[in-house]
């Protein structure tokens, strides 16, 4: 019972269920389904905007038949930007610092584009592997990097989720402790110390939307090499 | 038929993955022969709930729109003693008495369709009463997160509380 700086990403069950599944779930609460009329809440239009803003973002690149990833895409970064935001309330558990999660979101997706490029266009997919314009005699060791650097994708895709979500909240742990622990001795330092740590929140507030943009753009990238 | 293409009206009809009448014909062939027989029903495309067949997911879906625009539900106002006529069963929370709790309680549906029905409806009377409104404000969401946090720190107050008596952090 040590180990105390890290259990903040163990998630507690209650009567047996995980609260890994309560913060999974509670995002759809959230985002109210729009109803048919024609001007909608304040909740409903803000987010209505925001999805519009990041689809266009995201499909401008991408031809015709990526658009079919839409859904995919959206739904994912809307996903994403609202757990890690989530994570950033007292109490409440993040389920994206689990690498395995992440992980599980990572593969799929990143196998998913790989196939289709192998599927419907297999020479254009492996020409990706030796980028124009290559001295001869590096050829060979340019495809092993090249594949090597193809391979390892989802896995840096999702660590870097993981590893990101991970560190800033440990940050911001360990601030906070220093701060409360030099409170009754030296209370100046104390206080310096939560202004680095409210400066620490506002850079988590934007790490967490920036990773969650990064992990589905980066996707799209993917998809806009094998498409 | 074959080939008929019709001029680019309205860019928002370039949609291939929105379910339409003739699945076989592509896009533009439906563009440029159809128009007229559906001409009345052109602008529900962009309403899957008025389709017939719509299958939402309705485990936290709010009450579809029932009233006429313009007409303003009459809510029972009037005094306190007003909204507690009628038998016990068919009232709601707000208008039974403490005494009475036990007793409507018991007439209360517990089985799991008469529970989801009694989480809807109160899902449904949160939306429309903070969230679905002309100035809808911060309160509405900033509830349901500190509901959130609230819950997240009930759920997790055994693990929690061990470190009430720890030394080192």
């Amino acid at each position: 019972m040590n180990l105390s700086f890290f259990d903040q990403f163990s998630s507690p069950n209650l009567l047996g269920i995980p609260l890994i599944l309560l913060s999974l779930l509670f995002p759809t609460l959230l985002f109210p389904s729009p109803n048919n009329r024609w001007i909608n809440n304040r909740l409903s239009t803000i987010q209505t905007w925001l999805l519009h803003l990041i689809t266009k973002q995201l499909m401008v690149p991408l031809n015709k038949n990526g658009h079919k990833w839409a859904m995919m895409f959206t739904s994912l970064m809307v996903m994403l930007l609202t757990i890690n935001l989530l994570g950033l309330l007292p109490y409440t558990f993040t389920p994206t610092t689990q690498l395995s999660m992440n992980m599980a979101l990572a593969f799929p997706l990143w196998l998913a584009t790989l196939l289709t490029g192998l599927r419907n266009q297999p020479s254009a997919s492996l020409a990706h592997l030796l980028p124009e314009g290559t001295p001869t005699p590096l050829i060979p060791a340019l495809i092993l990097i090249e594949t090597t650097s193809l391979l390892i994708r989802p896995l840096a895709l999702g660590v870097r989720l993981t590893a990101n979500l991970t560190a800033g909240h440990l940050l911001i742990q360990l601030i906070s402790t220093a701060s409360i622990a030099l409170m009754p001795t030296l209370p100046a330092v104390s206080i310096l110390t939560m202004i680095i740590l409210l400066l620490l929140t506002i850079l988590e507030v934007a790490v967490a939307m920036i990773q969650a943009y990064v992990f589905v753009l980066l996707l799209s990238l993917y998809l806009q090499e094998n498409i | 038929m074959a080939g008929v293409t019709g001029p680019l009206l309205n860019a928002r009809r370039d949609a291939p993955f929105l379910p339409r009448a003739s699945q076989r014909q592509p896009i533009c062939l439906s563009r440029g022969s159809g128009r007229s027989a559906r001409a009345g029903a052109v602008g529900l495309e962009w309403f899957p709930e008025l389709r017939p067949n719509y299958q939402a997911l309705s485990a936290f879906a709010e009450r579809p729109f029932q009233g006429e625009p313009g007409v303003a539900t009459k809510t029972p106002e009037g005094n306190f003693s007003e909204g507690q006529r009628g038998p016990l069963a068919e009232r709601r929370l707000m208008d039974v008495r403490l005494g009475e709790l036990p007793t409507w309680l018991a007439t209360r549906d517990f089985s799991p369709r008469g529970l989801l029905g009694g989480v809807q409806k109160a899902w449904n009377s949160y939306c429309n009463k903070y969230i679905n409104v002309k100035k809808g404000g911060a309160a509405g969401v900033s509830m349901l997160l500190a509901g959130y946090c609230i819950l997240s720190y009930g759920w997790s107050y055994q693990h929690i509380k061990c470190n009430r008596w720890r030394k080192y952090h």
